[in-house]
């Protein structure tokens, strides 16, 4: 009798209630149409026909690649700053000093309260420094890691507090390991979803990241499509599913990543 | 096997201080037990062995070599931690590996003490387990084999049983012991257990208040507690007041009864003393008329406690004061709550200690 009331309770658990299937379908059409309108405009060829001139033209364009290059590259480069200078900061901050916790906390979300247009501005009046680095897109490296900051930092955060850092710590040293070997061979590998994680959606913020480019007169991949925009509705339409499906494939990327093996699991878990 | 001199260290956190002059030298290859409560300091001073913490005076030496200011990765240590410490990236065998893959020691030799180790630790069927897939016995004892695969100077246990179950602990405590005398390696347990520390410890070391109030054998610790924190923490234990009468005579005074006592001897006239029994010396008889051998004082049964083959009686004295007794459980039947009893002891049975030395 209890076994037949368990199983019931087990099926309704797995029922999705007609009110909650309506939710579902008006959430997801309110997402797909538009993704949909557009993939069915970016095949448009004038009147009645349909067919992939707009994703061939965009295929020969030249200033398409070379500022998707540039985007990933970017990407890559906020992404090394970023780790560079986070994961030391917050593995520090885990170890050594708890108590600054809510300090990083609060200065991680600063880039949402902070609008780009603001940060742009006060980048372009602070900045000064060498061509190299001034004159050229390698400074929106300095803003996307401050955009980044917050994705990062919670990555970061999360996939240390999943670890028994001073445990870890000091096992490894009283092997004989010094701080170069633990961070490579200990804490390293244990963050490594985290780290993809944080890459990943590094790589979403900066593939999409149009104020700063703009601004700063950078022909990146969102100022590419900005501009196809402007020229050919339907190249931009097939443009804008392309930025979305390498933000999706990031965001998958990152959902995957989480349940992998370097998963970080302490003991007991058995 | 290497010895172990600690020498007037203390530590002190802000103005709190944690460790109060310790001094303690270890044997070669000896099991040494830091026992005491939370919070007396043992767990800080085996930190300072292992370079965790840096003492604010004092020095440890290893085979008389001096390591205080030697960083915790050069002093060639053992640990197992009470957090579970293995390295969650690495499969059993790869910890163990670990520390020798630090030391660049050839493949085939890792490999030979990597089996060895967990041949040692009963784990060789695990060699390839990730540590989410052992069980926390399973675990500790990959961070057992872990530690002694380094060929330590000394292996230090710091509560390595204490997230464990009951059962689990038994047979790793035992296991522990074991392998120390296997490998004969000096040793230092940090625990707050004492069946623990008292079962297999060659000296257990009491430690109250960031002080080491006494350093013994076990039968030591347990029959002659040196200090008043001792008598109540090992073990159970009831406590009168009492006053030296004659310290020549050795004689006392208990409740307005006159006693011998072997151990008041040389103790100064009219020191207030406190008298300390085992449950299991105190014996008790029924009161009905005729007054047994040794019956010293009078009391009412209050409580009784099952235990099996031996119930506890808790006694309240005629006096006010109360005392645990320890009799088999067939003796006790005779006993009900509300019995009137004599009360009597052995005089040996006595501990006496100082009345101003209060835990």
């Amino acid at each position: 009798m209890s076994r037949r009331r368990t199983s019931g309770t087990a099926d309704a658990g797995r029922h999705i209630p007609w009110s909650g299937a309506v939710l579902l379908l008006v959430v997801g059409l309110y997402f797909a149409l538009p993704l949909i309108a557009t993939g069915v405009f970016s095949f448009w060829e004038g009147g009645t026909r349909y067919g992939p001139s707009a994703y061939i033209s965009l295929v020969h364009q030249d200033a398409l690649w070379e500022s998707l290059w540039l985007s990933l590259r970017l990407a890559l480069e906020t992404i090394g700053l970023s780790l560079l200078v986070l994961v030391p900061a917050v593995f520090w901050m885990h170890l050594r000093v708890p108590r600054l916790k809510s300090l990083f906390d609060f200065i991680s979300v600063l880039p949402f309260v902070v609008p780009p247009i603001v940060l742009v501005a006060g980048l372009t009046a602070l900045f000064h420094g060498p061509d190299w680095f001034v004159g050229t897109p390698n400074y929106l490296v300095a803003p996307y890691v401050i955009l980044a900051l917050p994705y990062t930092y919670r990555a970061l955060d999360v996939g240390m507090r999943a670890l028994d850092l001073r445990t870890l710590t000091e096992a490894s040293h009283s092997l004989g390991a010094g701080w170069g070997l633990f961070i490579l061979r200990v804490l390293l590998p244990n963050l490594a979803s985290a780290l993809a994680g944080a890459a990943l959606l590094t790589i979403a913020i900066v593939m999409g990241e149009f104020t700063f480019a703009n601004v700063l007169l950078f022909n990146t991949f969102a100022v590419y499509i900005n501009y196809i925009g402007q020229t050919s509705a339907t190249e931009a339409a097939a443009l804008t599913l392309l930025s979305f499906v390498i933000t999706w494939l990031a965001m998958l990327g990152v959902l995957l990543s989480g349940r992998g093996k370097g998963q970080a699991q302490l003991g007991g878990a058995r | 096997m290497s010895t172990l001199q600690i020498d007037g260290v203390a530590k002190q956190y802000g103005n709190r201080t944690v460790l109060h002059d310790i001094t303690l030298d270890l044997a070669s290859g000896e099991f040494l037990s830091l026992l005491g409560p939370s919070g007396c300091g043992k767990t800080t001073l085996l930190r300072i062995i292992a370079g965790f913490e840096q003492p604010e005076h004092g020095q440890v030496r290893v085979d008389g070599r001096d390591i205080t200011a030697l960083p915790a990765n050069q002093r060639q240590l053992g640990m197992v931690f009470q957090a579970y410490s293995l390295f969650p990236n690495m499969t059993a065998a790869d910890n163990v590996r670990f520390g020798l893959r630090v030391r660049k020691i050839n493949a085939a030799e890792q490999k030979r003490r990597v089996d060895t180790m967990l041949d040692l630790v009963g784990l060789s069927a695990h060699a390839d387990k990730y540590p989410h897939q052992l069980s926390g016995g399973q675990q500790q004892r990959v961070a057992l084999a872990r530690a002694l695969a380094i060929q330590p100077a000394l292996l230090l246990l710091d509560e390595p049983l204490s997230a464990l179950d009951a059962k689990v602990r038994v047979q790793l405590r035992e296991e522990i012991r074991r392998i120390q005398r296997e490998t004969g390696i000096t040793t230092v347990f940090v625990t707050h257990d004492q069946e623990e520390a008292l079962s297999i410890s060659d000296r257990v070391a009491v430690m109250f208040e960031g002080r080491m109030v006494q350093v013994g054998t076990p039968a030591a610790i347990y029959q002659e507690p040196a200090h008043a924190f001792v008598a109540q923490f090992i073990g159970i234990s009831s406590r009168l007041p009492a006053r030296v009468i004659d310290a020549e005579q050795g004689q006392i005074a208990v409740l307005g009864q006159h006693l011998v006592a072997p151990r008041a001897r040389g103790l100064a006239p009219q020191d207030a003393l406190h008298l300390y029994l085992r449950p299991e010396d105190v014996q008790v008889h029924a009161l009905n008329g005729s007054t047994p051998p040794g019956a010293v004082l009078q009391g009412t049964v209050r409580e009784t406690t099952f235990f099996g083959a031996v119930t506890r009686l808790r006694v309240e004295l005629d006096s006010g004061e109360r005392l645990l007794s320890d009799l088999p459980t067939s003796a006790a039947q005779h006993l009900p709550i509300g019995s009137r009893v004599h009360i009597g002891w052995q005089a040996d049975a006595m501990r006496l200690l100082p009345a101003q030395e209060q835990p």
